[in-house]
């Protein structure tokens, strides 16, 4: 008798409980119910932030929390173009050897400190240390940089560069050690992993410790639009308004950062949770538009999907076999087909997003789809049609649409006669296989922003940079073109500039490295009622001006 | 008793001494290191850049012989630390607490829900054999066996979710608000259900076979024989019997359950240890690895033992 009263109970409890639960907060979010306004974002992070720590490797979840907290000096707008939040001015003189920042009046720490040049100073020395900050050798030399990490005792607000100096509060000059062009928009690129760090906080440490200094796990101050309040590893971060920030009140109270899958990403903004989710895969375009109160914004993307040639693959020597690979694809099918579109194509195989004047339009090969080609260069070249090359890709690291392009890319290259077989491997086996520099014969990868300035590329190009010495991953290796990125970087005349770097391009287009598949266009999705995102090119940049958004009934 | 639970604790040591020394070889042996995962080789550059991989090696300890690392590592686990993530830079110990909450209240919301249906389903089941009820109970345990359960999350994420607009479609609670117990219990619902749908399959089978065995006992027939009422013979003598199977099966589960649940986790974004610790897999966090191996080794452990006491509680000729 009493197991089943107690039976009963149980189920009358479940009965009720569930729905009542279900109605009471369900689906909408508790901030917009109880508080009678939309006072809390909920945004999505592109990936996971393992730190965010400014001197480590970056992952694009970190960089974008790191706008909405941090304020770099330099940083790339969603037009591609140098801008600052920062700074009133940023001039060059001097043939680009001399650098000078100047602070907008009125900056301000988030626990009320005015921001100074010092700051600016010590966190460039942190930055530029090559022993404790991974993206050190990104930007061109400073004068004494080659000093900087010597001193690992005196604290950090005390040390001294030759190429540092601090005439007045407000103003920070730097001095190269030899003429750099593209310095300024190296910086910019870097602005999103080096925001202005705090003297007054870390001015203490010395080289030795800064980049373990605990303030990178909690932020306690700092100068964005918002503050870090929580951070809950591999889940999510929780900002909230910087009652100190150079651009005024912020439009939320807070902004919370989730990480999510693509499926949890759709279904959640559909439901509310989600009010704001990037990046969107191509292919939920579609559905995501027929939601009612969604807004879709598009931009063309800067950073190509690209499979990387192994240059020192014998079987890939010829530069008839790998101008044959590229004749073979056809791109524009890949992009409608596994993108449903959203996507652009560099159909002379270069870099075609990016400074146009730096791009040749005469003397290219133009890698239209032709099949006959393929084959043809492929005969003169003497290809054994035995020959099976190994492609590698990270399906379960990448997106879905990436194993889609890549097996339509393994049907049309064996419709020319070129066996490739798909080996799936995770990011650390990949880097793993990269580094034995055989056995592998090309290797899908993503990313990087080529659009600002054509010296980006030299790092992928050059032959000291071949991995693992950075990221020349394909471990191409041409001293003539060396040569000309070394110019590039010295010439000031931008039509002579862009002459040197058209003649770049030319060359690799005759003798090709890498085969770039598209550039993704960048997707987000948003509830209406937000006001304020704009459309940009790159993953850092989505939320640089999360400052001005605001809920709107 | 005592003597018996002092015999297998003593035994349990060397057994995970032995795991832990398989398992942290076997990690290492995998492709890849964790300083590749930490650093994008896009941000590389220059000879310089091999002289900060070479220092992070060194300071993460990586740079010693394996049996050296080993050492190191076992020296610190005895003093009770699990290490640092090398991903994360926290102790390990901050990551498990903060995942292990969502993982326990998860496995156990499913794990009792499980059983409240499933026991007395496979028990009715079982009494009253090839009915109707009999039919249809164990038709449905074998669908539920059978549907994967990411297709039944996606399911049931798209018909009480976006159809019905009943429950949140994932997440633990409501970011950035206070927590509250009807916000918990609406984003525990759909995952705890569809959890519990994957066990209910099983465990109504294991219980009506079981209970079914028992009924068939003599004496089990001799107690109608002499006339004890129906429901005093199912609930006092037979089914303490029939649940013996089912808690050795529990033993073994609860283990897995409280390592995580990833594919549940994945479709429901639950903050587990299961999502946890496929992450730590991807990015070669070798602390991180070891010390959940760990857990779900001591664990195993913990609940064979529980097990073994438990069926000697119920069924009194069991000695141990």
């Amino acid at each position: 008798m009493r197991s089943r009263a107690c039976l009963r109970w149980g189920a009358l409890l479940l009965a009720v409980g569930l729905p009542v639960a279900a109605c009471s907060s369900g689906n909408t979010n508790a901030s917009s119910s109880s508080s009678g306004g939309h006072s809390i974002l909920y945004a999505t992070a592109s990936e996971e932030m393992s730190d965010l720590n400014p001197f480590t490797g970056s992952l694009q979840g970190k960089t974008q929390v790191l706008s909405a907290i941090g304020t770099p000096m330099l940083y790339v707008n969603q037009k591609n173009q140098i801008a600052s939040q920062s700074l009133s001015s940023w001039k060059v003189s001097n043939n680009d050897q001399t650098i000078t920042f100047t602070l907008k009046p009125g900056m301000k720490w988030s626990d009320g400190q005015p921001m100074t040049s010092a700051d600016m100073k010590m966190s460039m020395i942190a930055y530029l240390d090559a022993t404790i900050s991974a993206n050190a050798g990104r930007v061109g030399a400073v004068q004494g940089q080659t000093t900087i990490g010597q001193d690992t005792t005196t604290p950090l607000s005390q040390l001294s560069v030759a190429g540092l100096t601090t005439p007045n509060k407000e103003t920070l000059r730097i001095q190269l050690a030899t003429p750099d062009v593209a310095w300024i928009a190296q910086m910019a690129l870097n602005g999103d992993y080096w925001p202005i760090l705090p003297e007054h906080i870390l001015g203490q440490d010395t080289l030795a410790n800064v980049a373990k200094d605990k303030y990178f796990s909690t932020w306690p101050v700092s100068s964005g639009p918002f503050t870090l309040e929580k951070w809950v590893n591999e889940q999510y971060v929780e900002v909230q308004r910087n009652p100190h920030w150079i651009g005024g009140k912020t439009g939320f109270d807070k902004v919370v950062f989730e990480i999510v899958n693509n499926d949890q990403m759709q279904a959640q903004l559909q439901t509310g949770q989600l009010q704001f989710v990037y990046p969107l895969d191509p292919t939920q375009v579609a559905t995501v538009k027929a939601i009612k109160g969604v807004t879709v914004i598009e931009h063309e993307g800067v950073a190509p999907d690209t499979i990387g040639l192994n240059y020192a693959a014998p079987e890939l020597k010829s530069p008839l076999v790998r101008e044959a690979l590229i004749y073979a694809i056809n791109r524009e099918a890949i992009c409608k087909t596994a993108l449903a579109g959203h996507c652009t194509i560099s159909i002379p195989n270069i870099r075609e997003i990016g400074p146009s004047w730096s791009i040749p339009t005469t003397g290219l090969n133009e890698y239209t789809y032709d099949p006959s080609k393929a084959k043809a260069l492929l005969k003169q070249a003497g290809w054994n049609p035995n020959t099976q090359l190994v492609f590698l890709t990270r399906t379960a690291d990448a997106p879905t649409y990436v194993e889609q392009a890549m097996t339509i890319l393994q049907g049309e290259e064996a419709a020319v006669g070129i066996k490739i077989k798909l080996e799936n491997v995770s990011t650390a086996g990949l880097l793993n296989v990269i580094g034995k520099k055989t056995g592998w014969d090309g290797f899908w990868v993503s990313g990087a922003n080529f659009a600002v300035d054509p010296s980006e590329m030299a790092g992928y190009m050059q032959c000291s940079e071949r991995y693992p010495n950075g990221p020349n991953t394909s471990q191409f290796c041409n001293p003539a073109i060396d040569a000309l990125f070394a110019k590039g970087l010295t010439q000031t005349d931008q039509s002579q500039r862009g002459a040197t770097y058209q003649q770049i391009f030319t060359m690799l287009n005759h003798d090709p490295s890498e085969i770039y598949l598209y550039n993704v266009n960048s997707i987000a999705a948003y509830d209406s009622h937000i006001k304020g995102p704009v459309p940009f090119g790159y993953v850092s940049g989505a939320y640089w001006n999360i400052g001005t958004w605001h809920w709107q009934n | 008793m005592v003597a018996f639970i002092a015999r297998r604790l003593a035994i349990a040591v060397p057994v995970l001494l032995g795991i832990l020394l398989i398992a942290f070889f076997f990690v290492h042996l995998l492709p890849g290191s964790p300083i590749q995962m930490m650093i994008n080789p896009n941000q590389l550059s220059g000879p310089d850049s091999t002289k900060y991989l070479a220092s992070l090696k060194s300071e993460l300890g990586l740079d010693k012989p394996l049996p050296v690392q080993w050492f190191d590592w076992m020296v610190q686990v005895f003093r009770g630390n699990l290490g640092y993530s090398y991903q994360e830079n926290v102790p390990v110990t901050t990551l498990i607490s903060q995942r292990v909450g969502a993982t326990v209240t998860l496995s156990l919301t499913a794990l009792l829900l499980a059983l409240v249906i499933a026991v007395p389903v496979g028990v009715v089941a079982a009494f009253k054999q090839r009915s109707w009820f009999d039919y249809v109970s164990v038709g449905l345990s074998m669908v539920a066996i059978s549907i994967p359960v990411f297709f039944l999350g996606l399911m049931a994420i798209y018909f009480f979710s976006l159809h019905l607009g009943w429950f949140p479609p994932g997440g633990r609670n409501t970011l950035g608000v206070e927590d509250s117990l009807s916000d918990t219990i609406s984003h525990l619902a759909l995952p705890g259900c569809v959890l519990a749908s994957v066990l209910i399959g099983p465990y109504v089978r294991y219980v009506r076979q079981s209970m079914l065995e028992v009924l068939h006992m003599d004496y089990i027939r001799t107690a109608i024989a002499k006339g004890v009422p129906r429901m005093r013979i199912v609930f006092k003598h037979a089914l303490r019997n029939a649940l013996i199977p089912l808690t050795t099966v529990l033993a073994i589960q609860i283990p897995a359950l409280l390592a995580g649940t990833l594919v549940i986790e994945t479709v429901f974004a639950w903050p587990g240890l299961g999502q946890m610790v496929y992450q730590a897999i991807n990015d070669r966090d070798y602390p991180v690895i070891l010390a959940v191996v760990m857990l779900s080794a001591a664990l195993v452990v913990v609940f064979n033992l529980i097990a073994d006491i438990v069926a000697a509680v119920l069924d009194p000729r069991i000695r141990i």
